[in-house]
């Protein structure tokens, strides 16, 4: 009994940990799949997090919009009159204009002229939710002074988050304008800007002077307490009727934004493609190492068949290696996107965050994609046949 | 010890098909008593390797019939067939051991199908002791010598008790006097548990060992004694 215990062994991780090189070139692939699902998936997402930014921290549980409104930062807008009707809805607290227009920002480093995404708000009345924008909404208040999206491409506009840092408010010039940057606030690059800024309406309209207050691009409607959202928005789209505008509750107007991106614009279909990429390559290596894994231990199969072990034993022993290598394979694949999201958050601005959903979903296709394998490598099987060690 | 537990009648086997059709074995007919230590031999291609396949439930019957230990493996269905191997232990000419595994471990996957074998452990270490293995019992396979290899193999077919060893030229990868070691070691361990030993060599050192050796050529028994056998150069 010297031994007892010992009879303990499982033979699929056995045989997984046997052949160190073999492992490491699974793992290395597998990996390397996690890492290209969890890369595409996270861009996609941090896309759709960025381009949806604004929306999602309008302070307003409904929006109107212009009846071919495409996207934030489109030139489509609405007669300001309509959004006054609106207000007088029984119902509507207040009603509130946010105007946009793309814009030409200079970069400060090399004096070369960039879009830059401008966003009119009235100041004091917090029309945007953006975290610390409440601390320097006051700013919005000074002629000429316009709060700078800190995740602003810099390559793009130059260093104006270093140069803010050290120098404080400096001035930049907008629309051939000089404005002060007077502040820093996160947004981010979207699909349709790589930066964005903020100012107050009269800012705006003196950058402007072809865009009239009267021509709305978003309009706010913030709702009495205790009032159903649905309900108000049925009721104003009856009340206001017409084709030109649309009224949408606010998480309405994210889908409507995710969906311009992802069906219209069909961005979001790249990264998938790149993800089913990750995917295929993924599986395809798996299944090279269980197939070699099969081929180079039939005779040992072969010879557990003689002893009596039955094909389900093999089917089941080949599952076991694939859902083994998938968890080994999960854990560097994971922890070396992480430093690519890092890197690429540091780098690119975009909001790269490896949340439990996304992990999940790269953990669940990985399993997936080597249980697929493990079952093409499986047909392989039947060819341990005992009668063939016999020769 | 005269009852038989192996018994085949009119066993005839070909393979390919059409025109490649090749018949390797014509109408064996024989019985194997149990306890007895037979020794198959012939030349290259005389069929004893297939014979001894189909004995062994490892290639299904084409034409006769095969009762071992009470089953008849004539178009006997997967689990008896499974079952019918399970009583049998095979040795062959490579050791099949499994690399990823130690020698203990080896015997232990064996010892998996036979829950009725008390102590598995125990029982593992007992029997690698006896072939001269105690030292060895948590090495891989890569670790030992040939010769041990096939002591380990010696080893994994006894320990799950089976009424019937099937050896395929155990002694074939190994050198003359590792040959006979492992051979006698082999029959020592079966004799001691009355298990029958049916066994294909071409090496004439280890005949003596037989009760009764069965020649076969072209697919035919040859009657003949042992002497006769190797004066017939088919040793």
């Amino acid at each position: 009994m010297r031994h007892s215990g010992q009879e303990r062994f499982s033979l699929a991780w056995r045989q997984i940990i046997f052949e160190k090189r073999r492992l490491a070139a699974a793992l290395a692939g597998i990996s390397f799949a996690v890492l290209l699902i969890l890369v595409q998936i996270g861009f996609y997402s941090a896309m759709n997090d960025s381009a949806t930014k604004v929306l999602k921290h309008l302070n307003a549980q409904l929006v109107i919009i212009p009846a071919g409104f495409e996207f934030f930062g489109s030139q489509h807008d609405f007669a300001r009159p309509r959004l006054m009707q609106a207000a007088g809805v029984a119902g509507v607290d207040e009603v509130l204009p946010l105007y946009y227009s793309f814009c030409s920002f200079k970069n400060i480093n090399t004096g070369y002229q960039r879009w830059i995404l401008c966003m009119g708000l009235q100041p004091g009345r917090h029309m945007l939710t953006l975290p610390g924008i409440i601390a320097q909404e006051n700013k919005l208040t000074i002629a000429g002074g316009i709060l700078f999206d800190r995740k602003g491409l810099s390559s793009y506009f130059g260093n104006v988050v270093g140069r803010f840092n050290h120098d404080g408010p400096f001035t930049a010039t907008v629309e051939s304008r000089n404005v002060t940057i007077d502040g820093l606030i996160d947004i981010g690059v979207t699909f349709a800007a790589f930066g964005n800024i903020l100012m107050g309406d009269q800012t705006f309209f003196a950058l402007f002077p072809n865009i009239s207050p009267g021509l709305v691009n978003v309009g706010l409607v913030r709702l009495d307490q205790g009032v159903d959202p649905q309900v108000m928005r049925k009721n104003i789209s009856n009340i206001l009727g017409g084709k030109d505008i649309k009224v949408l509750t606010r998480a309405e107007f994210v889908q409507h934004e995710i969906d311009y991106w992802n069906k219209t614009a069909a961005i979001g279909f790249l990264f998938i493609i790149g993800a089913i990429m990750g995917f295929i390559i993924g599986a395809v290596i798996v299944y090279q190492i269980l197939y070699t894994n099969v081929i180079d231990h039939l005779p040992e199969f072969a010879t557990l068949k003689a002893m009596g072990y039955s094909n389900r034993f093999f089917s089941a022993l080949v599952l076991k290696q694939s859902l083994i290598l998938s968890v080994l394979g999960f854990i560097p694949g994971t922890l070396l996107s992480w430093v690519i999201y890092r890197y690429t958050a540091a780098s690119t601005g975009y909001t790269m965050i490896l949340s439990l959903d996304k992990a999940a979903i790269a953990f669940t296709s990985t399993t997936i994609m080597c249980m697929l394998a493990g079952l093409l490598a499986m047909r392989h099987l039947k060819k341990a046949d005992p009668a063939e060690l016999f020769r | 010890m005269n009852s038989s537990i192996i018994e085949f009648n009119n066993v005839s086997y070909s393979f390919g098909e059409g025109n490649l059709r090749r018949q390797v074995l014509f109408s064996l007919s024989g019985t194997i008593n149990a306890g007895e230590v037979v020794i198959v031999t012939g030349p290259s291609g005389s069929g004893k390797t297939t014979f001894l396949t189909l004995i062994g439930a490892l290639r299904r019957l084409q034409e006769g019939s095969v009762r071992l230990m009470g089953w008849e493996l004539y178009g006997a269905p997967q689990k008896v067939l499974r079952e019918a191997r399970r009583n049998i232990g095979f040795i062959f000419q490579l050791h099949n051991l499994i690399d990823a595994l130690t020698a203990h471990q080896n015997l232990i996957m064996g010892l998996r199908l036979h829950p009725e074998i008390p102590s598995p452990s125990a029982a593992a270490d007992d029997i690698l002791e006896q072939v001269g293995l105690g030292d060895h019992i948590n090495k891989f396979p890569r670790q030992l010598s040939g010769g041990q290899r096939q002591r380990v193999a010696i080893a994994r077919a006894l320990v799950m008790r089976p009424k019937i060893i099937l050896a395929d030229e155990p002694t074939a990868s190994l050198d003359g006097k590792t040959g006979r070691v492992v051979v006698e070691q082999l029959h020592d361990l079966a004799t001691r548990q009355g298990t029958t030993i049916l066994l294909v060599t071409y090496d004439p050192r280890i005949l003596d060992i037989a009760d009764r050796v069965l020649a076969l050529e072209d697919g035919r028994f040859v009657g003949m004694t042992i002497r006769e056998a190797g004066r017939a150069g088919l040793l």
